[in-house]
């Protein structure tokens, strides 16, 4: 087995000042290994993006601790985690280009270097004759694809996205998650993909980590044993729905607690 | 349509100003005719428009402490969850007092010239224009910082790349307010004691009961707030594309 890239040891999460407030996270081990698609799903507030936001560093754990190729995380380490949120959240005076080049010019790199890194990555989500367009003159998806290039421009070794489909209609959705499996199949990134659809979840990992509800804990583990690449007719296979369900029963389960 | 209905609308009012005094139905000491106003404007044309510069001076001075420096306190401010907290409070405390109150001690501190007026109308600006740039911040959403923080943007990084630009309307709001209450304290300052100046004319013109006259400054005050009106209006649209939020 290949080395874990992330892992989170022990890890709880209480919100509110000096922890006294409500518990988001309770003692979580988790171990993604280098180049695994693990996506994360659970009930409505069971702490999936906080789990996300432990990753990016964006939030310290109350407890336990959390580490990205050795090293532990103690704030945003944007060279090795892109992260994806679920709106684009583009800064709107930036063309496209400049969008996906913003996290190199926070960096100091030279503008010509940060614009020839950002075409690539545009070309790669395939934007490629969308690069002076205003994020306002794009569509849901292709504002999506801005953020996921500009999540890959710094090469990160992990690539988070939270619930990134969520707000797109759902065959725009289907489609971005076809795209994603290319792009990840060309990268080969660790992927972090929190979401409510189980479907997206099966069809899209490796691996599904099922939390329960608040506070959330691992409650399964689950490997997507489906060959790759993935297509639209495993949706409908026997080893696909018997996934699905097994997930499916933790939720209910959760729901008459 | 619109544009044909609000000529229609200027030229009412301008017709109204003109004819009623006329026609007895408002004293001409209260509103002289229109046309009475213009030729007290285009007989003695060199000491109104000789008390311009004066009062365009104050105003540009003003203007500059008020605005630019009332929207980069307030963008400071906004940064701060502690100054929010604290020196907030306070300014909007004294946002409620009448600041005309302070004139007479800054005429004591700075005497009856420009100094003065500066003072007045850049004080009288600074607090709303700084409440309405700290407004702007306060709405913006929160993703964007997140986002930019995501990817290792420091604190400043921060304010430069995205609550600056992000906050840029409301800046243009900002300027708006200020620019419009520094004409006003200008004016008004200059009316309450000055030996120059437009303001100063006007009342001049008042004690000497002579209607035409003030009416005739009066005129030039309008057309001084249009250029300001017009200037912002240009100014608003270059800066559209931001609001084009999504």
């Amino acid at each position: 087995m290949t080395r874990a890239l992330v892992s989170l040891r022990g890890v709880s999460h209480r919100f509110g000042t000096d922890g006294a407030g409500l518990v988001a996270l309770a003692d979580v081990d988790l171990e993604v290994p280098d180049g695994q698609f693990v996506a994360v799903v659970g009930p409505s507030g069971c702490g999936k993006s906080t789990l996300l936001s432990l990753v990016a560093g964006l939030r310290q754990p109350s407890d336990g601790g959390v580490w990205c190729d050795g090293e532990r995380i103690t704030a945003p380490m944007p060279r090795k985690v892109g992260m994806v949120f679920q709106e684009a959240n583009l800064l709107p005076w930036l063309s496209a280009i400049d969008n996906v080049a913003f996290p190199l010019k926070l960096r100091g790199i030279p503008k010509a270097e940060r614009r020839a890194g950002a075409a690539r990555m545009l070309t790669l989500t395939g934007l490629s004759g969308f690069e002076d367009k205003l994020p306002h003159q794009l569509s849901g998806g292709m504002k999506q694809r801005v953020a996921i290039a500009r999540g890959l421009v710094q090469d990160p070794a992990v690539l988070l996205m939270d619930e990134p489909f969520a707000s797109l209609d759902e065959q725009t959705r289907m489609l971005l998650g076809d795209e994603l499996l290319r792009i990840w199949a060309e990268t080969r990134k660790t992927v972090i993909f929190v979401t409510h659809s189980l479907n997206e979840a099966v069809y899209l990992a490796d691996r599904v980590i099922v939390l329960s509800p608040r506070p959330g804990r691992v409650v399964d583990d689950v490997t997507v044993a489906l060959p790759r690449p993935r297509s639209f007719a495993m949706t409908s296979t026997e080893r696909f729905g018997v996934v699905k369900d097994r997930i499916w029963q933790h939720i209910r389960n959760a729901a008459h607690a | 349509m619109i544009r044909a209905g609000q000529a229609a609308l200027y030229l009412a009012i301008l017709a109204a100003w003109e004819i009623l005094p006329r026609a007895g139905l408002v004293p001409r000491l209260f509103v002289p005719p229109l046309s009475e106003a213009l030729g007290v404007l285009a007989a003695e044309w060199r000491e109104y428009f000789g008390s311009l510069p004066t009062t365009v001076g104050e105003i540009l001075a003003a203007y500059a402490i008020a605005c630019v420096g009332g929207i980069f306190a307030g963008q400071l401010i906004a940064a701060s969850p502690v100054a929010l907290r604290t020196i907030l409070p306070l300014i909007r405390g004294a946002y409620a007092v009448p600041l005309v109150v302070l004139y007479p001690v800054m005429m004591v501190w700075f005497g009856l010239g420009p100094e003065s007026k500066i003072a007045f109308a850049a004080v009288y600006a600074f607090i709303p224009t700084m409440l309405t740039a700290v407004a702007g911040v306060a709405a913006l959403s929160p993703a964007l910082g997140e986002t930019a923080r995501a990817y290792g943007a420091t604190r400043l990084q921060q304010i430069l790349y995205v609550t600056v630009p992000a906050s840029l309307p409301s800046s243009v709001a900002a300027l708006r307010l200020g620019g419009a209450l520094v004409i006003v304290g200008v004016i008004v300052a200059e009316m309450l004691g000055a030996a120059e100046g437009l303001g100063f004319l006007i009342t001049r013109q008042r004690t000497m009961l002579n209607s035409p006259g003030v009416y005739a400054g009066i005129i030039l005050v309008l057309a001084m707030t249009g250029v300001h009106e017009l200037l912002l209006r240009r100014l608003e649209r270059r800066v559209a594309a931001f609001r084009d939020a999504e």
